[in-house]
C-alpha cells in the first residue's frame, strides 16, 4: 500500500501557499502566532500591570533598600521578569505592525526592525539581569 | 510592498468614527508605553545597583520630566479597558453589537 500523502500535499492550495512564501506575499500559515502571542500577552498583561503598579504605588515613597528587598523576594522577582517580558513581547509586536504600516520602503522597514528588536533584547536582558542580581544575591 | 495601506485613509475616506478614534489612540498610547519600558528597564537597574545611580534615578523620577513621563504610563489602564471591548467585540460576545459595531464602510463592502 502507497505511503498516503500529507494533508499538505492533497490540497490544491499547496502550490499558492508556497508562492505567497515564496514571494513574501500574504499569509503563509505563521501569521497566527504572532497574532496569538500579541493576545495572550495582554490577557496576561491585566493582571501583572495591576500588581506591578500597585507595587510601584507601595515603594513611591521608599529608599532603595525597600525596593531592592521587595524585588529580591521570590514572588515580586518572578512576577516582574514576567512583567517585564510579557510587556516588551507584547510591545513589540504592537510596533512592528506600526512600522509595516508606516515605512514604505524595505530598507527602512529592515532597519526600524532591526532597532526595535534590538531595543527590545537589549531592554528584556538588562531587566532580568538586574532582578537576578538581586534575588540571587540575597 | 504593493500592499494597500490604511494609514492617512482616514480624515479623507472615512468619516469620523468612535471606533477609528479608539484604535488611533490605542496606537499612540501602546507607542508611549513602549517608550515608557526604557523607564521601567532603568528604575530596576537602579535598584539593582544601589547608590549614586538610585539617587540620580529617584530625583530624575520626582522631577517634573520624570512624573511627566511616568503620567504617560498612565494610558495602561485605558489599554486595560480597550482590551477588554475588543475582547468582546471580535467574540461577539456581551450584547455590544447595538452600541459598538464595525464601521459602515464593512458593511457595505461584505453586502
Amino acid at each position: 500500500m502507497a505511503k498516503s500523502p500529507s494533508l499538505a500535499n492533497l490540497t490544491a492550495l499547496r502550490d499558492e501557499t508556497v508562492l505567497r512564501r515564496v514571494r513574501h506575499f500574504g499569509s503563509a500559515r505563521n501569521g497566527l502566532q504572532e497574532w496569538r502571542l500579541q493576545r495572550l500577552t495582554a490577557i496576561a498583561l491585566i493582571p501583572l500591570g495591576l500588581y506591578f503598579a500597585a507595587s510601584m504605588l507601595r515603594l513611591a515613597t521608599s529608599d532603595q533598600v525597600t525596593a531592592a528587598a521587595w524585588l529580591a523576594s521570590p514572588v515580586a522577582a518572578l512576577l516582574v521578569i514576567i512583567f517585564v517580558l510579557a510587556g516588551l513581547a507584547h510591545g513589540l509586536v504592537g510596533l512592528r505592525s506600526v512600522l509595516v504600516d508606516y515605512v514604505h520602503t524595505r530598507a527602512g522597514l529592515l532597519a526600524a526592525e532591526l532597532l526595535v528588536r534590538a531595543v527590545v533584547v537589549i531592554l528584556g536582558g538588562a531587566s532580568v539581569l538586574a532582578v537576578l542580581k538581586l534575588f540571587l544575591g540575597r | 510592498m504593493e500592499r494597500p495601506l490604511s494609514p492617512f485613509m482616514f480624515p479623507v475616506w472615512y468619516r469620523f468614527q468612535i471606533t477609528s478614534a479608539l484604535s488611533i489612540l490605542h496606537r499612540l498610547t501602546g507607542i508611549a508605553l513602549a517608550v515608557g519600558s526604557i523607564l521601567l528597564a532603568w528604575w530596576l537597574i537602579a535598584v539593582s545597583a544601589g547608590g549614586e545611580l538610585f539617587a540620580t534615578t529617584h530625583a530624575f523620577l520626582a522631577s517634573p520630566i520624570g512624573v511627566l513621563s511616568q503620567r504617560l504610563r498612565g494610558p495602561r489602564r485605558n489599554r486595560a479597558a480597550d482590551r477588554a471591548r475588543l475582547a468582546l467585540c471580535v467574540s461577539g460576545l456581551g450584547g455590544l453589537n447595538g452600541k459598538i459595531s464595525l464601521p459602515r464602510e464593512f458593511d457595505r463592502a461584505t453586502r
